[in-house]
């Protein structure tokens, strides 16, 4: 999180702890939670997202409201304009990410979509519940991987599913299949600090993912990692959200065009301070998507042409 | 294809992982045991030196020597006052310190969570902070009388200051994105407690735990030497007043004794709560 970010939420969590919002049965992820019984490794049932993908009108999972947010710095003189009337509908089942030059908000937008920070002024509902506070239940993977240093990589990773209070064999099955899936098997009784900056993020991924999660938010989180590895972990990343059986909405913030246009559906590009949408624009790309290959589409050079137009006044170059 | 590239991509950080703890046990070239006889040799070239030069160059009556010194402890240790003494400030220095251990642990939580709370009291207890604790120990001498619990005040006070310090700034320091990470994935207030707050605050509890056993010894003898008739301290102030070094030092060699066994007993605690920091490249 930025350095704004942390003066607004002040030193202590137990402030945001105390607003969590507990919505209403609409919020609760479908899966794992509840004590219903894992079904990833049972189910024959179609991949939801193979349907809603395309020009089927899927529910708007996300509606954020001429939401405007401001930062004071401490002296509370001047307040820094960084979100200023975004409008925008996350269609249900989408992968939306947003781009735009550094300082624009992305991130503020992001966590206000998660709850940790309020709109100075509009709305945000997720789920058709306006929120209020935290959403419980939503996975969120930060560039930091965020792990707990004192936790184990399999502590780290069924974090979610104890928490809710799922029984120790069940969680054991579930983490044992996503360490496969990240490809860190093997690794469950390493400690954080004794894996790389690409290991620790695919732990990440896992523990976002692990409970199925209808919404997931993730705010660069490739960017630390070399650009072999994020190749890799993009792809792993997409296979992993059409491989699911509920639902997911994901939102992704990122610098890199590339990334935007090889996973999302549609990229929704903000201008510099004070944030505003400058654009959304939709990536008709075919999936399943290919992320090494995706320069090779016919498709690709045109949208990046025009993402690159919409950015290119606020990077002023050439 | 995806998970060859992965599988390959985690064999090479499984590489590096080996090469970094070649490297380290490379570079320790003197085994552990060897260490520790060469530190026994220090110590008895010391104790040969301060022999030899007690009643040569230093008059004995001032500096003692380690014969003396000896001969001492062994006759202190045959009296029976010798282990009321030696149990008198056993138990002032065990209840002084834990319970300067759980308040400033407690205060120290509460106040790195509570921020308006922590604005209001923690610049009231630096100002006491500053209080030399011997100029407070007449005063609880005179609340609590002659007995344990004047010394137990004491050392409580002075533990408190430190375990309270090492924990706040723990605690605050904490990454708050660990915080949101929990609630975000359903976590209640307890659970944040137990997952973050508890395991988080460990380095600086483990610190604040070594830093307060001298800080307790030094605020028990402190007090045994003002106002006490009990106690090692009280023994080490009747031993120097009658210009017995000899006695002096096998008081001290005491000391150094019970503050190497609860040393070891906190390292033992330290060994089991930090594995994971342990644990790492």
């Amino acid at each position: 999180m930025t350095l704004c970010q942390a003066e607004v939420i002040g030193t202590t969590s137990w402030q945001v702890i105390t607003q969590i919002h507990r919505p209403g049965q609409a919020l609760a992820p479908a899966g794992y939670l509840k004590g219903q019984r894992s079904n990833l490794m049972h189910s024959q049932v179609s991949r939801p997202q193979d349907a809603t993908l395309g020009n089927e009108p899927g529910r708007t999972y996300v509606t954020v409201e001429h939401v405007h947010k401001s930062f004071t710095s401490n002296d509370g003189d001047d307040a820094k304009l960084v979100c200023e009337d975004i409008c925008l509908e996350v269609p249900e089942g989408s992968l939306t990410s947003i781009v735009g030059p550094s300082g624009c908000g992305k991130s503020t937008l992001l966590n206000m979509c998660a709850g940790l920070l309020p709109p100075d002024s509009g709305t945000i509902e997720v789920d058709g519940t306006a929120i209020s506070g935290p959403v419980t239940g939503v996975g969120y993977v930060t560039q930091d991987a965020n792990l707990l240093p004192w936790k184990t990589v399999q502590q780290n990773i069924e974090l979610p599913l104890t928490v809710q209070g799922m029984a120790k064999r069940e969680r054991a099955e579930l983490v044992e299949r996503w360490l496969e899936l990240v490809g860190l098997t093997g690794f469950a009784k390493h400690y954080p600090s004794q894996l790389s900056g690409g290991m620790q993020k695919r732990a990440s991924i896992a523990r976002s993912l692990i409970y199925a999660p209808s919404f997931v938010l993730m705010d660069e989180p490739f960017g630390p990692l070399d650009a072999m590895t994020r190749i890799v972990l993009q792809q792993e990343l997409i296979n992993l959200w059409q491989a699911q059986e509920s639902v997911v909405t994901m939102m992704f913030v990122t610098h890199d065009l590339q990334e935007a246009i090889a996973l999302s559906d549609r990229v929704v590009v903000m201008s510099r301070h004070p944030g505003r949408i400058r654009d959304i624009v939709d990536i008709d790309l075919p999936r399943p998507r290919r992320v090494a290959r995706v320069g090779e589409q016919e498709n690709y050079a045109p949208l990046h042409r025009k993402l690159w137009d919409l950015l290119r006044d606020d990077l002023s170059i050439e | 294809m995806a998970t060859q590239a992965t599988s390959q991509s985690a064999a090479g950080d499984q590489a590096d992982l080996v090469l970094s703890s070649q490297a380290k046990r490379s570079r320790t070239w003197h085994p552990d045991w060897r260490i520790a006889l060469l530190r026994l040799l220090v110590v008895v070239v010391l104790l040969a030196i301060w022999q030899l030069i007690s009643g040569h160059l230093i008059p004995t009556f001032a500096i003692s020597k380690p014969t003396d010194v000896v001969h001492s402890l062994i006759s202190y240790l045959k009296t029976a006052t010798a282990w009321t003494d030696i149990r008198v400030t056993l138990v002032e220095l065990v209840l002084g310190y834990v319970f300067g251990v759980v308040g400033g642990i407690a205060i120290g939580v509460i106040l790195a969570t509570w921020s308006v709370g922590a604005r209001i009291f923690e610049p009231m207890i630096t100002a006491i902070n500053g209080i030399p604790k011997v100029a407070l120990a007449p005063l609880f001498l005179i609340m609590l009388g002659l007995g344990i619990w004047s010394k137990v005040a004491i050392a409580s006070m002075t533990v408190f200051f430190v375990m309270f310090y090492n924990i706040y700034y723990g605690v605050k320091n904490l990454n708050t994105d660990l915080i949101h990470v929990l609630v975000l994935m359903g976590g209640s207030k307890l659970d944040v407690f137990r997952n973050v707050i508890m395991p988080g605050s460990m380095p600086g509890i483990i610190a604040g735990l070594k830093a307060g056993v001298p800080f307790a010894l030094i605020g028990v003898i402190v007090g045994e030497f003002i106002a006490s008739d009990q106690g090692v301290g009280y023994y080490i102030n009747n031993q120097t007043q009658e210009f017995n070094a000899g006695g002096t030092f096998a008081g001290i060699v005491l000391l150094v004794i019970i503050a190497l066994i609860l040393n070891s007993l906190v390292g033992l605690g330290e060994r089991y709560a930090l594995k994971w920091q342990r644990a790492g490249g």
